[in-house]
């Protein structure tokens, strides 16, 4: 065990601010100032807590239909209008909120542990190591990654599982560049040198010692990939790639959508409205949270 | 320079090789091979199976077939189509100039408005002007673009009428220009939205950053024009980074007109793909993305050579 510092403090505290005040406390502190993407937080977890309770808070159950209500506009009985089976379309979209942010949080988990892996083991080790694995990170960024999300959706069919595996494993090229530019800084630092003195293995020191400190940008783009997967998610869907029933997307909604245009447009509007608040909010979280744990980048304010 | 396009180029090789092999082995991998689709088809017997297995050369071991492919690949012959006995590069060609029309007008109004909007906001910072840009970019890059054109359809061609809901001209009609542009109307609008978001951003923040500097407060001293400081002195410097972005961008259009044409019934490349993916008509499949890959990569080059251009200070060794 090393009785050196394990990590330095990540972040210097500003003048005003006690000593002891934790690194998490601090990043929370500038967050709030950032009202904007306190807002979108707030609008977030209220989609969330709406997804995961849909059973409960939805007003009818998922594809009851209802006879005298089919292709009904948005209405006191209906929020959000009837599909042509005359299914309510404010519950699909609550389950439908289920799967696309599944789908976008757990894919951009997948980017990010693979990316942390690919970028950790790239930046710390160097030379031949970091030349293959930044070689294949350029293949990776070098395909048309739409064309081929379709193309592997086609080849392995369409699973929530196999959906999260291929946007995961489409998406890990950023975070990986990024662990590795602040892994390239990060290991020439002191503390480092000193977990090497006291005789850490590398993988420990790239775990235990470099990761944390290198946390805070991959962690900004964690939360912008979260929403590009509920995009890439629904434009597969939408294509017809994509899942399909039962597990309703956003997407697959906004695909069935398409024949009714003229008959029915709340069908096509609402669904993608929820695309566009959650991957609004999420960004708008993203850049409060790049603000809250870079001091350097905050923006001026008036 | 001319060394460093050479090297450049060498450095690609590589890189598509990989790229090639990657997508040779996902489509083999795939449940019940190329010949999916006609072990379904009523009234086909196992002896004509094996004929179009010979046809199609997959008789022969992967690697065989990798190589056989590659070989005429690089010829530009990807094979025929498996739903229309076609050429798949040929089908590709055919719908390149209908994509090429919606991909480089969008590219056009991309550059030409988001300097416009970029300049202004930079040069009026925090004004409201600024701010309302600031929105709606936001607004734009996290819109996604299959919903806007979904809404972009519904509001003007179903309801307005002001627009066709898609195809690239008048089925029927004899061609005339003003018929073509008023079909690429929305189209082009809806593909330039996303990048006009994200690019005009990028121009505003590196105005932002040059208009700071001392020469601009030069210029501005030596009694020179506002208008000619920033559309001279400042936008010369404030390109650089800019430029980069827009030859990626440009090439990550193929994307977006992978959707649009989708919703507008565009009669391009993008909808072929999907077309293909529907029918798992893999040598169309393979030849579009083949040749996607190969355009991104030479576009990374070309953003490469033209940042060395632009910029003198770089010196390629």
């Amino acid at each position: 065990m090393s009785v050196l510092p394990q990590r330095e403090p990540p972040l210097p505290a500003s003048p005003t601010a006690p000593r002891f005040e934790s690194w998490a406390h601090l990043v929370f502190r500038r967050f709030i100032h950032h009202r904007i993407a306190v807002v979108a937080a707030l609008v977030l977890l209220v989609i969330m807590l709406a997804a995961i309770l849909a059973p409960w808070v939805s007003p009818y159950q998922l594809g009851q239909p209802d006879l005298s209500a089919m292709l009904a506009p948005p209405s006191l009985h209906h929020p959000m209008g009837t599909d042509d089976l005359g299914i309510d379309l404010f519950t699909e979209v609550l389950f439908g909120g289920r799967v696309s942010l599944t789908i976008g949080v757990f894919s951009a988990l997948v980017a990010v542990l693979v990316g942390g892996a690919i970028g950790s083991v790239s930046g710390y080790y160097g030379g031949i190591v970091d030349a293959l694995l930044m070689r294949v990170t350029d293949v990776g960024l070098s395909v048309p990654l739409l064309f081929v999300v379709l193309l592997l959706s086609l080849l392995i069919g369409p699973t929530p599982v196999s959906i999260i595996t291929i946007i995961g494993l489409t998406s890990w090229m950023y975070p990986a560049r990024i662990v590795r530019s602040q892994f390239l800084t990060l290991k020439k630092r002191d503390f480092v040198e000193a977990a090497r003195a006291v005789g850490m293995r590398s993988a420990r020191i790239i775990v235990r010692e470099i990761f944390p400190n290198a946390m805070a940008p991959l962690i900004v783009n964690a939360t912008l990939l979260v929403g590009q997967a509920i995009i890439l998610e629904s434009v597969m869907s939408f294509l017809g790639a994509g899942l399909t029933p039962p597990n309703i997307s956003w997407g697959y909604l906004l695909n069935q959508a398409q024949s009714f245009t003229t008959s029915a447009p709340w069908l096509a509007i609402f669904p993608g409205l929820m695309i566009f608040l959650v991957v609004l909010a999420v960004n708008l979280v993203g850049d409060g949270l790049r603000d809250a744990l870079d001091p350097t980048s905050i923006r001026r304010t008036r | 320079m001319g060394v460093f396009i050479v090297r450049r180029l060498a450095q690609a090789v590589p890189v598509i090789f990989l790229i090639s092999l990657l997508l040779f082995f996902m489509m083999h991998a795939m449940p019940g091979g190329p010949l999916a689709m006609y072990v379904h088809q009523p009234g086909i017997t196992k002896a004509m199976l094996e004929q179009i297995r010979i046809d199609y050369g997959l008789n022969h071991g992967v690697w065989t077939q990798y190589v056989d492919w590659l070989d005429k690949a690089v010829r530009g012959d990807f094979g025929y189509s498996y739903v229309y006995a076609q050429p798949a590069v040929t089908m590709m060609l055919a719908r390149l100039p209908a994509t090429l029309e919606l991909m480089l007008s969008s590219f056009l109004i991309t550059v030409v408005f988001s300097f416009l909007l970029g300049v202004y906001s930079a040069v009026r910072q925090y004004s409201l002007g600024d701010y309302a840009i600031t929105v709606v970019s936001y607004f734009g890059f996290s819109m996604p673009t299959f919903w806007l054109g979904l809404m972009v359809l519904i509001l003007f061609s179903v309801q307005l009428h002001w627009f066709p809901a898609g195809g690239i001209s008048t089925a029927g009609a004899a061609f005339s220009l003003g018929d073509r542009l008023w079909h690429l109307v929305l189209p082009m609008l809806v593909l330039a939205f996303y990048t006009l978001a994200s690019e005009s951003r990028y121009v505003r923040s590196s105005m932002l950053d040059v208009i700071r500097q001392d020469y601009i407060r030069t210029a501005r001293a030596k009694g020179l024009s506002e208008r000619r400081v920033i559309w001279r002195h400042a936008l010369r410097n404030a390109l650089l980074p800019v430029v980069t972005v827009m030859v990626m961008d440009a090439a990550y259009l193929f994307g977006g007109a992978l959707i649009t044409e989708t919703i507008f019934s565009w009669p391009g490349m993008g909808r072929l793909f999907i077309q293909a993916i529907l029918q798992s008509d893999y040598p169309v499949l393979m030849a579009i993305v083949s040749f996607l890959s190969v355009v991104i990569v030479l576009a990374n080059i070309l953003a490469d050579v033209l940042y060395g251009l632009l910029d003198p200070r770089i010196q390629y060794s």
